[in-house]
Parts: structure tokens; C-alpha cells; sequence
């Protein structure tokens, strides 16, 4: 992570990132994005904080991974940190490493 | 961030469960039906697939919904099945013994999960080793006997390397399949590498979470043939949405089959003995009944419906059908053709709601074969306790009759059957020394008459003894002569602790019985009736009101109030001469073409004041109750109507004499005669 990312771009993902719950993620992911509209991606790194992930599956993959195109689409090189070993574990066996790779390998620093 | 709504969720998974329940419910029915027929001599194939399916089913089910514990037993018994099916094993008799005791297992595991019931771990670990007793035992007696004439088959042992694409429904997420076990599964065929792809996704704005847009690409170093492997994705995956590539192919010994390859009939018996059929050429079909998993955008012929759901629907219909009757009642004062465009729509209006009725009320009529099915089992069961030879036969299983009535009708026609099995039929040596085919017959038979299902459970045994029942009677202190008719005997056994049984089993003989029976139909507004033939047997008649919500009445005026007699009961009306009316032992009957009927003033009955006090100033309604007929006076005929029967007992207190209440169009309350009780009451 960079050293100057500000504390206000860190995104911390919390609770239900499975199908049960995933519906209700999108509001706020949504006001996060928001925030970010007026920020210039050259001077700023959202961090994204797993830390809180209570549940998660494929489904929860899938939007994660749609979550951080759109962020790199916008122009942010965005970051994962405090990946939980168990969550790290799901994103390895449900084949959606290969979208996180740098970001993992910066997340490790953070875990 | 928003915290997760685990209500909601709990509900959802709720609902999703209870789906599971009923499915699973089906299957464990459908196994006991088919176990129960199976011959095993002469197995059905097509059966015992059937088996095989519902196993798999419920296993597939359960490990999709997470009740973990239900697959164990369920895969022990699958692949016992598939063993047999295959023709690797023969079927035995004492395998259908076990089969029906694992599916006992599975049925008490899944009271478990649905009703909180205990299990019995024990019985579990038992059933499973047993199943798993049978396939060594006779896999080691089947190869001892067909070694010397089959050549085995050669071991594949090389490895492949495989590219497997799987590209799912976009609903599989909305279908709570876990993929993560898939895939820990696919891993413990090999050396597993995944890697996820999401090739087209709509904008982040546009993107709905729950529909899948990935596709996934394995590589999977394995010796597993492709069967294997298709095995894992049944329940998810439709052939078209696996695609599997051989890429390298090292010391392959046996190739396996192409993945599209079904396997041949085998020309052989030695070729059928060594070829196990394969789950896909059987479970292809997966809308086949017993299947599990059939995608949603498939047709589907029926769909389930809560019954609280089905009886509101039927209480609103019922409450349209009393407010058509009151529009219908208030237009009668306008004049036809000043408004005749209300009369004719009031008219259609009467046709529609009474059609609209009908569909309703059909909704909650089911056949009757859903409680005979349990009969087969509990035959088998209790005819090898008690050492008799029984031949079960139904009649009409189609007969549709109420749901409620369905359920309730269950317990009265266990006790009758057990009754016939215990008490009725007599033992394979007492029949042929009668000169009798050693098999006994029990029958159960449903049909429609008129506006009532009537139930006969008939056996072929020795028949009711007078003299016992009236022995018993007189023990007991129960009123009974040697002057009382035949028909009045029988009646005898349904008083409360009546039994003939020289020993109590727990079959049955607790005289606990024929009274519960008893209650238990006529708190159905049904009847009981009895006749029996000594050597002949006995037959048990149970009379059902088709159903409990509608009835179809003549409206009858008695002074200043109103009664509905059932149409059913009604032969015909008129209006008595006076030389028709006689006085025999100090009752009034009246003298209709031949016949003496008792006369019954409803005025009397009910302690009403009415001008019409004698039979020739009113009318009579001639009315026949399972061949007892009487006579009713009532001052005036009003109208035919359909009602909405209505419980008197849960909205104000029984009334002797009757079998409800109804709303009329003018909404005044009418009471609904019940007409076999108004001939008690006389």
C-alpha cells in the first residue's frame, strides 16, 4: 500500500458476502463509489479491508471481482488487505486468484 | 456497512428446507411402495432404477441442503442398489428387509431435521453396516462364482490430464449449490488447478450479484474415468455445460468411454454380470419422476401451494358465494324488465361465482390412494409377525375426497386394517382346514355415492361370532339380548372397551379400537356400518361427506326460521292426504306408496312456534339416510341453494340435530340439518 493512501479511501467490507447476503452489499458498495467520484486515481489507492467478511462463496467472489474491474476501470490501482487465511483459502479453491494476484501478493504485507 | 438481515435469510433457507422435506417425504413413500411390490426372484429393472433414483435423489438433496447426516445412510443404500441394479448382486429377500429398514432410517433422520425428533444414532450405524455386510458378503460370493467363467476386467491404471469447462446456469448461485464442494470434490479425483473466468459482466451498475456470470476451467491430473467426474456435477450441471478434454494420456490401459457413450446392452448374461450400469444412462432424465434437481426454466406440470393458503382461498370464495346471494336476494324486488341488464348479469354473476367455487373447492380434493399407499407396508410388516398369508386389494385409489379428510381418515382405516389382520383373517392352517385358500384377502375399497365417499375394508376371514360379542357384552356390563338383531350386535364392538381378542397383542386387541373409530368418523360428519358372515368375513363401511366446506341444501321455512336438509338426503316432497297419515304404536307415520315413515316435525325437534302443526297442513320431505328413510314436516319448501357450511361448535355451541350453519343471501343465519342424527333423535 501506498505510503500516502488516505485512511478515507479504505473500503471495509464486513458481514454476509455469500448468496444469502450478498444483495445487501451493493448499497454501500454503491455510496463507496460515490465517495469516490471526485477523487483523482492518481492520488489516491482505495484500500479495500476484508477483515470484517463474515460469509463468503463464489457468489460473493464474483461481485468482489466486479467490484475491483470497475475500480481499475475508473483508473484506481485498488488494493486487498486483511485477508483472512479462511477467505484467502475460498478465493484459491473457487479459481479467482488469478484476478486478485498482485493485489494478494500487496495483501500479504497486510494479513 | 449494512449488517446482514439473518431473519430473512432464516426464512428463505426455511422455505427452502421444507421443499427438501416434502421432496425427500415423496421419494421415502415412493421407495416403500415399490420395496414393498418387489419380487425377488423376478426384480422389475425399471423398479428398481426407480430405487436407485430416489436414493440418489434424497442423497444429492440432502448434500446440497447441508443435512450431511442424511447422505450417510443414503449413500450405503445407493450403493448396495446400484449393485443390484447393475447385476452384480441378486436381489434377496432379505435385502428388501434391509432396504426398508434403512429407509425407516432415513425416514426417522429426516423427522430429525423437520420435526425435531430424536434419533437413534445406533440404529444408524447399524443400518449402514449392515448395507455394508451385504455388498462384501455377496461380492465375495459373486466373484467365487463367476470368476472361473468371466475374464476380469483390466484395472485402468495410467493418468490423464484433463481440461473440464464448466459453464453453469446463470441461476446456480439462486439455487444454494456450493460450489466450493464441488470442487473439493473434483480435487479428491487428483491434482487440481481452477481458475475462474468472467468473460462478459454488465457494467458494475448493472450488475445483479445473484446471477452468475463466470465460467470456471480445471485442469485435473487423474486416473478417474469421466463417469466419475460427471457423477459430481450431476445436480448442477446439464451435459451440454461440461466439456471434457483429454490433453495428455499416459499408459492408459482400458480407455475410458466417451463421455456421450451410454453403455450397450449387455448381449450376455456373463456380460450383464460384469457391465454395472452407469448413473447417467439411467438419471438422465431428470425430469423424471424422482429426479432431483430440475432447473427452473423447465415446464413444471404442478406446483405446491400451502394448504392455509388453499382454505383462505376457499373462505373468500365462500364469502363471494354469500354476498352473490344477497345481490341476487335484493335485485328479486326490481322489476325484470326495467332491469333486466342487471337481472342477466346477476344471473352470469351466479353462474361465475358458483363455477368459480367449484375450482376452488376441487384444489383441496386429493386421491384416496395417498393413504392406501401405507397400507402395503403395514400388511407385510404384520402378517410376517403373526404368521398369516395375506393378499392385499384397493379399489378406486383415484377417489378424490377433502384434504382434511384425508388426514383424518388415515388413523380409523389403520385401526380397521390391523383389526382384519389380527382378528379377521385366520391362520394359513385354520383356512385350509375350513377349505379355504390358505392367503386371506383383506380388500379396501373407495368410491363416490352420491355426495359422499363411502370406504370398505373387507377381509375374507372367519367373520364377527355373535355369541363371543354378546358374551363379552354381558361381561362388561353392556346392554345386549339375545333378541337384538344382527346388525345390532356388531354395533356392540364399538362401544368404549369393547374387545373380542382372547389376548392383548400390540397389534391390536387393547379394545381401545373400533370406539376410536368410531369417534374419529363421526367427528368427520361420517358413519360407521358393519356386516359380517360367519366363514365369509366381515366388512367395515365408513360413509364420508365428499367435502366439509360446501353442501348442497333445500331451504325449508318452520315457523319464523329456516333449515337447509343436504339434496343428498332428499327423495321427494309433498303434501300428505289425511288418510295418509296413521298412528302405529303411538308414533306418526306416513302412508307413502306402500311404505309406513316415521314422521318428524321439525317445529317439535327444535321447539319452534308455527301455525303448521299437522302433517296435512304442511309439507313432508322425504328423506333416506343409508337406506333408513323418515318423513319431515316442515311448513314451507323455499329454495335450493349451495351453502357455506359453517362450524356452530366453534361460533356459538352444538346443536343436536344438526350439521352446521349457513349465511343466506338475506344474511340470516340458517341451520343445516343433519339428517342421520334427526333419526336418533326421534
Amino acid at each position: 500500500m501506498p505510503e500516502n493512501a488516505s485512511a478515507n479511501l479504505t473500503i471495509r467490507l464486513n458481514g454476509d458476502w455469500s448468496m444469502t447476503g450478498v444483495t445487501q452489499q451493493l448499497l454501500p458498495l454503491t455510496e463507496h463509489l460515490a465517495a469516490l467520484s471526485g477523487v483523482h486515481p492518481q492520488q489516491a489507492q482505495p484500500v479495500i479491508d476484508l477483515t470484517e467478511v463474515a460469509l463468503f462463496d463464489a457468489c460473493g467472489c464474483q461481485l468482489l471481482t466486479i467490484l475491483l474491474r470497475h475500480l481499475r476501470l475508473l483508473g484506481f490501482a485498488p488494493v486487498l488487505t486483511n485477508i483472512p487465511a479462511e477467505l484467502r483459502g475460498s478465493i484459491e479453491l473457487l479459481g479467482f486468484g488469478h484476478e486478485f494476484e498482485t493485489m494478494l501478493d500487496i495483501a500479504k504485507g497486510h494479513a | 456497512m449494512t449488517t446482514p438481515d439473518h431473519h430473512n435469510t432464516s426464512i428463505d433457507l426455511d422455505r427452502f428446507n421444507a421443499v427438501f422435506f416434502e421432496e425427500c417425504a415423496e421419494h421415502l413413500a415412493d421407495m416403500e411402495h415399490i420395496l414393498v411390490a418387489l419380487d425377488p426372484a423376478h426384480p422389475d429393472g425399471e423398479e428398481l432404477n426407480a430405487l436407485f433414483r430416489a436414493a440418489h435423489s434424497i442423497k444429492g438433496g440432502a448434500g446440497i441442503f447441508g443435512f450431511r447426516d442424511l447422505t450417510v445412510v443414503t449413500h450405503e443404500l445407493e450403493s448396495l442398489l446400484d449393485k443390484v441394479r447393475g447385476n452384480e448382486l441378486g436381489l434377496t429377500a432379505t435385502m428388501i428387509d434391509l432396504f426398508l429398514e434403512a429407509r425407516d432410517a432415513i425416514a426417522m433422520q429426516l423427522a430429525g431435521h423437520r420435526d425435531g425428533a430424536a434419533v437413534d444414532q445406533g440404529v444408524i450405524e447399524d443400518i449402514c453396516r449392515r448395507l455394508r455386510d451385504q455388498i462384501e458378503t455377496n461380492a465375495a460370493a459373486a466373484e467365487a462364482s463367476t470368476s472361473s467363467h468371466v475374464p476380469s476386467a483390466e484395472p485402468m491404471t495410467g493418468f490423464r490430464r484433463l481440461e473440464i469447462v464448466f459453464s453453469p446456469d446463470n441461476d446456480i448461485f439462486q439455487r444454494g449449490v456450493r460450489l466450493e464442494n464441488l470442487f473439493n470434490e473434483l480435487a479428491q479425483l487428483g491434482d487440481l488447478s481452477v481458475k475462474a473466468e468472467i468473460p462478459e459482466a454488465p457494467p458494475f451498475e448493472a450488475f445483479d450479484p445473484e446471477v452468475c456470470h463466470a465460467r470456471w476451467i480445471f485442469a485435473l491430473d487423474t486416473a478417474a474415468a469421466d463417469e466419475e467426474i460427471w457423477d459430481i456435477f450431476e445436480f448442477v450441471a446439464e451435459r451440454e455445460q461440461l466439456t471434457i478434454i483429454t490433453r495428455d494420456e499416459q499408459a492408459t490401459a482400458a480407455p475410458s468411454p466417451a463421455r456421450e457413450d451410454i453403455p450397450a446392452p449387455a448381449s450376455t448374461p456373463a456380460e450383464a454380470a460384469i457391465a454395472p450400469m452407469g448413473r447417467r444412462a439411467y438419471d438422465r432424465d431428470e425430469t423424471a419422476p424422482g429426479a432431483f434437481g430440475r432447473r427452473g426454466g423447465e415446464a413444471e406440470s404442478s406446483i405446491r401451494v400451502g394448504v392455509t393458503k388453499v382454505d383462505q382461498l376457499i373462505n373468500q370464495v365462500g364469502e363471494l358465494v354469500i354476498t352473490q346471494s344477497m345481490l341476487s336476494q335484493m335485485a328479486a324486488v326490481l322489476d325484470p324488465v326495467l332491469f333486466e341488464n342487471i337481472h342477466r348479469g346477476l344471473l352470469q354473476l351466479e353462474r361465475n361465482t358458483r363455477d368459480l367455487q367449484q375450482s376452488v373447492m376441487s384444489i383441496r380434493l386429493v386421491p384416496i390412494s395417498i393413504v392406501f399407499s401405507r397400507f402395503p407396508r403395514l400388511v407385510r410388516d404384520l402378517a410376517a409377525k403373526l404368521g398369516k398369508q395375506v393378499d392385499l386389494k384397493t379399489v378406486g385409489e383415484a377417489t378424490e375426497l377433502d384434504k382434511g379428510l384425508i388426514e383424518k381418515v388415515a388413523d380409523p382405516l389403520t385401526h380397521l386394517v390391523r383389526n382384519c389382520l389380527d382378528h379377521g383373517l385366520e391362520s394359513p392352517e385354520a383356512r385350509m382346514a375350513a377349505g379355504k385358500d390358505p392367503v386371506g384377502t383383506i380388500t379396501l375399497r373407495a368410491s363416490q355415492v352420491g355426495g359422499r365417499i363411502v370406504i370398505d375394508v373387507m377381509d375374507d376371514g372367519a367373520g364377527l361370532s355373535r355369541e363371543k360379542i354378546l358374551r363379552k357384552a354381558a361381561e362388561r356390563g353392556i346392554p345386549a339380548s339375545d333378541a337384538m338383531t344382527d346388525e345390532e350386535v356388531w354395533q356392540l364392538i364399538f362401544a368404549p372397551g369393547f374387545s373380542t381378542a382372547e389376548t392383548v397383542t400390540d397389534i391390536s386387541g387393547r379394545g381401545v379400537g373400533m370406539d376410536v373409530v368410531l369417534r374419529n368418523v363421526q367427528a368427520l360428519s361420517g358413519r360407521v356400518q358393519v356386516s359380517s358372515e360367519p366363514g365369509a368375513g366381515t366388512r367395515v363401511t365408513i360413509s364420508l361427506p365428499l367435502t366439509l366446506a360446501i353442501l348442497d341444501g333445500l331451504s325449508v321455512a318452520v315457523g319464523g326460521e329456516k333449515f337447509i336438509i343436504p339434496l343428498n338426503a332428499i327423495i321427494e316432497s309433498l303434501q300428505p292426504k289425511p288418510e295418509e297419515i296413521k298412528s302405529v304404536n303411538g308414533r306418526t307415520v306416513v302412508h307413502v306408496r306402500g311404505e309406513y315413515l316415521p314422521l318428524l316435525p321439525l317445529h317439535q325437534l327444535f321447539n319452534l312456534e308455527t301455525a303448521v302443526t299437522r302433517a296435512e297442513e304442511g309439507i313432508v320431505v322425504l328423506v333416506d339416510v343409508e337406506g333408513e328413510k323418515a318423513a319431515l314436516l316442515v311448513d314451507a319448501l323455499l329454495d335450493e341453494h349451495q351453502v357455506v357450511i359453517k362450524s356452530l361448535e366453534a361460533n356459538y355451541r352444538k346443536v343436536e340435530g344438526t350439521a352446521g350453519a349457513t349465511i343466506l343471501g338475506d344474511g340470516r343465519v340458517a341451520l343445516i340439518l343433519d339428517v342421520h342424527a334427526l333419526l336418533r333423535m326421534r
